[in-house]
C-alpha cells in the first residue's frame, strides 16, 4: 500500500498511508447499500476497491496486532504506573500517572495505612486487596516502605489505607485509558 | 522534615486532616484531568475545577458532620 503515493491519515496513534478512494470492507458494504461513494477518511488499512478478502485479512491482522499491543501496554501500565502510556508515546501522561499513583501510595505507606493481604477472610478484605493490587509493583514493595507495619488505631493510618486503595483504583483507570488508546478508540 | 502541615518523623508521615484532603484532592484531580481531557488547557481547567470541588465538598461535609463528633 505504500507503493502508490497516497494520503496520510491518522487512526488513533498510528499514521498510515492510504490510496485515494480506498475503502474498508465495512465501508464498501455500507456504501453499496446506501448507493453512495463514501470517502474513506477513517480507514486504517488502505487497499483497492473490490478486494474484500484481502481487506478482511489486512483488517484482521491489524486488529490482532492492535489487540496484542493493547494487552502488552495494559500489563505494563498495571505493573508500573505510567509505563503503558510511555510505551504508547504519551510522555506527559506517563509522568503524571506515575507521580500521582506513586505519590498516593507512598503517602499511604508513610501514614501507615493497611495493606490488604491476598488471602483475607472477608469480602471487604478481598475488595481491599483488589484495590491495593492495582498499584502494581508498589504493592509488592509495601514491606520495604512500610517497615513499622500498619497502624489504623489513628486517623492517619485510616487515611493511609484510603490513599493506597485510591492509588490502585486510579491506576486501573489509567490501564483502561491505555487500552482505549492502544485499540484506537481514543485519540 | 517539616513542611507546614507535612511532617515526616522516623519514616512515618504526620499529616493534618486538611493537609491529607489537599494532597488527595491534588493528586486525584491531576489524574482525572488527564483521563478526561485531551487538551492541555482543558486539562488545567478541569484539574483546577475538580480540585476546588474536592476541597469545598470535603470541607462542607466535615462542617455538616461536626455536630456528630460531639
Amino acid at each position: 500500500m505504500n507503493e502508490a503515493p497516497g494520503r496520510e491519515v491518522t487512526f488513533g496513534e498510528a499514521r498510515v498511508d492510504q490510496e485515494p478512494g480506498s475503502q474498508t470492507a465495512h465501508q464498501q458494504d455500507s456504501g453499496n447499500r446506501a448507493g453512495s461513494d463514501t470517502p474513506a477518511e477513517e480507514s486504517p488499512v488502505g487497499h483497492a476497491p473490490g478486494d474484500g478478502t484481502i481487506a478482511a485479512g489486512h483488517s484482521f491482522g491489524a486488529s490482532a496486532g492492535r489487540c496484542a499491543l493493547a494487552l502488552f501496554a495494559a500489563i505494563a501500565a498495571w505493573l508500573v504506573p505510567g509505563l503503558g502510556h510511555l510505551l504508547l508515546g504519551r510522555w506527559g501522561r506517563a509522568l503524571v500517572f506515575f507521580a500521582a499513583v506513586g505519590g498516593l501510595v507512598l503517602t499511604g505507606y508513610l501514614l501507615r495505612g493497611n495493606v490488604f493481604p491476598p488471602h483475607s477472610g472477608d469480602p471487604f478484605g478481598t475488595l481491599g486487596f483488589l484495590a491495593d493490587a492495582g498499584t502494581g509493583v508498589f504493592y509488592y514493595f509495601s514491606r520495604m516502605f512500610e517497615t513499622a507495619g500498619p497502624d489504623v488505631s489513628r486517623a492517619a493510618g485510616d487515611y493511609g489505607t484510603r490513599f493506597i486503595a485510591a492509588a490502585g483504583v486510579v491506576n486501573m483507570l489509567a490501564v483502561l485509558d491505555v487500552i482505549e488508546i492502544a485499540t484506537g478508540r481514543r485519540s | 522534615m517539616n513542611c507546614g502541615a507535612l511532617i515526616v518523623v522516623n519514616r512515618a508521615l504526620r499529616l493534618s486532616h486538611f493537609g491529607a484532603l489537599l494532597l488527595f484532592a491534588l493528586l486525584v484531580s491531576l489524574v482525572l484531568a488527564c483521563l478526561t481531557q485531551r487538551t492541555s488547557s482543558g486539562g488545567v481547567k478541569y484539574a483546577l475545577w475538580s480540585f476546588a470541588l474536592f476541597v469545598l465538598i470535603g470541607v462542607g461535609v466535615a462542617w455538616l458532620m461536626y455536630p456528630l463528633s460531639r
